[in-house]
């Protein structure tokens, strides 16, 4: 398996313990992934799908 | 068939195509303490994240898209999505603004998510579909 890099350097994966974190947001939609090794967080990666906005326009009455 | 108060829907493709279709942009994040909104007309550094191999101004933006229309609706959406590789920022942050350096870097949006930080990795902003109900901007 190809290492990964952490604050370590390139390390082999197996030897880490991974947390996926996925929270719904009003905004977006974000899945963070951790890896720790020895109870030490050595990367951590944010993957956010944002969520458009729609601008509504708006027009006066002719006075 | 009565007459229907509106704004055309060529207008609004057209207001937003002047400020998207074919410029140059950029994406920057912002620290969750900071207060960027609406009111920024251009990008600014107050407030903006720092951290290992994230540079001041961000990173650009894949722009092949223009501003579409869809009945009444215009709406753009940036044609790929935004990475900052391989970058530690350990304050959180909670915002991106996107913003035209063809035009004095001015500001088009910004966009919160959950207060989040990197360590030793990738932010990735993934981009909904391009389309009237889903674009990043959609002028309705």
């Amino acid at each position: 398996m190809d290492q990964i890099y952490t604050t370590k350097g390139y390390v082999d994966p197996s030897i880490l313990e991974k947390k996926v974190i996925v929270s719904d947001e009003p905004q977006a939609h974000i899945t963070a992934t951790e890896y720790w090794l020895e109870g030490e967080l050595v990367r951590r990666d944010v993957d956010i799908a944002l969520k458009g906005r729609e601008i509504a326009l708006e027009m006066a009455n002719l006075s | 068939m009565a007459n229907t108060q509106a704004i055309s829907g060529v207008m609004k493709q057209v207001a937003l195509g002047a400020v998207v279709d074919g410029k140059a942009l950029k994406a920057a994040l912002y620290l969750a303490s900071a207060t960027t909104n609406g009111s920024n007309s251009a990008y600014t550094a107050t407030g903006e994240v720092s951290g290992t191999n994230y540079t001041a101004g961000g990173v650009s933006v894949t722009n092949a898209n223009t501003a579409s229309l869809t009945g009444t609706t215009a709406y753009w959406t940036p044609s790929a999505a935004i990475v900052y590789t391989t970058v530690t920022l350990a304050t959180a942050f909670d915002a991106v603004m996107i913003y035209s350096t063809t035009d004095s870097n001015r500001n088009l949006g910004v966009y919160t998510f959950g207060s989040q930080t990197v360590t030793a990795g990738t932010v990735t902003l993934n981009m909904p579909t391009n389309d009237a109900s889903n674009a990043l901007i959609r002028f309705a």
